[in-house]
C-alpha cells in the first residue's frame, strides 16, 4: 500500500489544490480538498469549486489556436476569482497550484501556464504540471469508485484504451489518425449545425431521430482504429445529399427521392464509430482480465456510447462506470485532483524550469507514484 | 517600471514604459485582438483596475504590442530579402519548369 501522507505538514488536517485547465477550447478552474489517508467510500475527495467557460465558434467553424488562447487569457483571472469565492477559502489555505502541462493545443496551453506561473509567484505556492489524460483517469476513478478499470478515453483530441500496470497507465489501443471527437465535430461543421453547447451533443440529438443505418467503412486495425477515412466517406455522402447528386444510389432512390436524412447520417456515423470502440474495449478487458470499464473524456457524455458499452460489459458480467458532464468534459477539478496526488507523494512543486507546457505528452510517460 | 529588451547578433532594442501617460494606458492591445473569423467578440479583455496591477497590465499590453510589431517587421523584411534572392536566382539560372502553378 502506498503511503500518501509522508509530507503532511504539522497542524494541517487536509490538503487543498487549485487546478487550471486550458488545453483546448474549455477554460476550467477547480479547487479540491483531500483528507489524509487512502481514498475509500468514507474518505472521498471534496470538490470545493468546479467552473468552466467554453470558447464557442460560429456554425461551420472550428476553434483557432489564436482566438482560443485569447479567450483563455481574457477570462482566466475572472474565473479564478469566481472559483475562490465559490470555495469560501482564503488563499493561505491553498497548498499548491496545478496546471495542464499537456497534451493539447500550444497557444491555449501556454496562456494557462503563464497564468499558473504568475499566481505561483504572487501567492508564493508550489506549481505542479499535470498530464491532461491522467487528470481524466484519476478524476473518473475518484468520482465513480472504479478501482482498476480498463479506461476508454474519448474526446476531441484523444482516443485511447488504457489499463494500469506497474505504476503506468499503459495504452492498449488508440486512434491512428484523428480523435473520435474531432471526427464528430468536423462532421458537425460539414452539416453547419451549431457549436453550442457542443457540436458532438448536437450530432447526438440528431442521431436520436435517425433510424436507417447506412454502411460506412469499419476500420479497426488490431487494437487501434482509424477514423479519417470514415469522415471523408460520410462527408461525401452529405455533400451528395445536399447537392442533389441523384446518381449516388446509396442515398437516392431510383425515382430521385432521397433514401436517407441528415439524422440517418448522424445515426450511422455514431453507430459505426462506437461499435469500433466497443470491440477494442472488449478485447482489452479480456486481455487485462478486469470486469470494470470506465469511460472518460468529452465524448464519454454521449448516452448512446454509454448504452452500447453497457450492453457489452453486462454481457461479460462486468461493471461500467461513467461520469456526467461536470467531470467528463475538460475541467479544472481533475487537474487539481491529479496534481494534488503528485504533490502528496513528492511534498514539493516542480522546479521552475519544468513548469512549461508541451503539445505532445503521452499518458504512459507519467510515473503513477500514488498507486502500487 | 517594466521594460523589454530584444537582442540578436545584429540588433539590440529596448522598450520602456516610463514615458506612458495615464491616458495612454489600456488593456486593448493593438496586436492581441480577435482573428477575422470571430464575428461576435465576447472575449474582450476586462477594463484595468485603478491600482498597481491595473497599471502593470496596461504597460505589459504596451510592451507586447511593441515587441509583436518589431518581430513581425523583422519577419517581413527577412521574407522580402528571401523573395528578392529567389527572383534573382530565377533570373540568372532560369526557371526549371517544375512548378505546378
Amino acid at each position: 500500500m502506498v503511503h500518501l501522507d509522508l509530507h503532511l505538514k504539522e497542524g494541517k488536517t487536509s490538503y487543498v489544490a487549485i487546478g487550471l485547465e486550458g488545453s483546448a477550447n474549455k477554460l476550467g478552474v477547480g479547487i479540491i480538498r483531500h483528507f489524509p489517508g487512502p481514498f475509500s467510500t468514507t474518505n472521498r475527495a471534496e470538490v470545493l469549486s468546479n467552473i468552466r467557460d467554453t470558447y464557442i465558434t460560429p456554425p461551420g467553424e472550428g476553434f483557432l489556436p489564436r482566438d482560443t488562447a485569447r479567450h483563455h487569457r481574457n477570462w482566466v483571472v475572472r474565473l479564478i476569482k469566481q472559483s475562490i469565492i465559490e470555495s469560501g477559502l482564503k488563499i493561505s489555505e491553498i497548498d499548491c497550484i496545478c496546471f495542464t502541462k499537456g497534451p493539447g493545443m500550444g497557444a491555449p496551453l501556454q496562456s494557462v501556464v503563464i497564468a499558473a506561473r504568475t499566481l505561483a509567484q504572487l501567492w508564493d505556492l508550489p506549481l505542479i504540471g499535470v498530464n491532461h489524460c491522467i487528470g481524466h483517469i484519476e478524476m473518473g476513478r475518484e468520482i465513480t469508485g472504479a478501482d482498476n478499470p480498463v479506461v476508454l478515453y474519448v474526446s476531441g483530441g484523444n482516443t485511447q484504451i488504457i489499463a494500469y500496470s506497474e505504476q503506468r497507465y499503459r495504452i492498449f489501443g488508440e486512434t491512428l489518425d484523428i480523435a473520435i471527437g474531432n471526427c464528430l465535430d468536423r462532421f458537425a461543421r460539414t452539416l453547419k449545425i451549431p457549436n453550442e453547447p457542443s457540436p458532438g451533443y448536437n450530432i447526438e440529438q440528431l442521431a436520436k431521430k435517425g433510424s436507417k443505418y447506412i454502411e460506412l467503412p469499419y476500420t479497426v486495425k488490431g487494437m487501434d482504429m482509424s477514423m479519417s477515412g470514415i469522415l471523408a466517406h460520410i462527408d461525401n455522402l452529405a455533400y451528395d445529399l445536399f447537392n442533389n447528386k441523384k446518381h449516388n444510389k446509396t442515398i437516392f432512390n431510383d425515382d430521385g427521392t432521397p433514401k436517407v436524412t441528415v439524422e440517418d447520417l448522424c445515426f450511422s456515423l455514431q453507430e459505426t464509430l462506437f461499435a469500433m470502440l466497443v470491440e477494442i474495449t472488449e478485447r482489452a478487458m479480456a486481455h487485462v482480465g478486469t470486469q470494470q470499464v470506465l469511460i472518460v473524456g468529452g465524448v464519454g457524455c454521449n448516452e448512446r456510447l454509454q448504452r452500447m458499452m453497457e450492453t457489452m460489459v453486462l454481457d461479460r458480467r462486468g461493471f461500467i462506470f461513467a461520469t456526467d458532464e461536470r467531470f467528463c468534459i475538460d475541467n479544472g477539478i481533475m487537474i487539481a485532483h491529479a496534481g494534488l496526488l503528485e504533490y502528496r507523494m513528492s511534498g514539493k512543486g516542480f522546479d521552475y524550469s519544468d513548469t512549461v507546457c508541451t503539445q505532445k505528452f503521452r499518458t504512459d510517460e507519467v510515473l503513477i507514484k500514488w498507486r502500487d | 517600471m517594466p521594460s523589454a529588451t530584444y537582442s540578436s547578433p545584429s540588433d539590440t532594442q529596448t522598450f520602456q514604459t516610463s514615458h506612458l501617460q495615464k491616458s495612454q494606458l489600456t488593456t486593448q492591445g493593438k496586436t492581441s485582438g480577435p482573428s477575422e473569423f470571430v464575428k461576435v467578440d465576447r472575449d474582450q479583455p476586462s477594463e484595468p483596475a485603478d491600482n498597481y496591477y491595473g497599471d502593470l497590465r496596461c504597460k505589459l499590453t504596451y510592451l507586447q504590442d511593441e515587441l509583436n510589431t518589431l518581430l513581425t517587421d523583422k519577419m517581413q523584411a527577412e521574407k522580402k530579402s528571401k523573395d528578392m534572392e529567389e527572383a534573382e536566382k530565377k533570373l540568372l539560372d532560369g526557371d526549371d519548369g517544375d512548378d505546378d502553378e
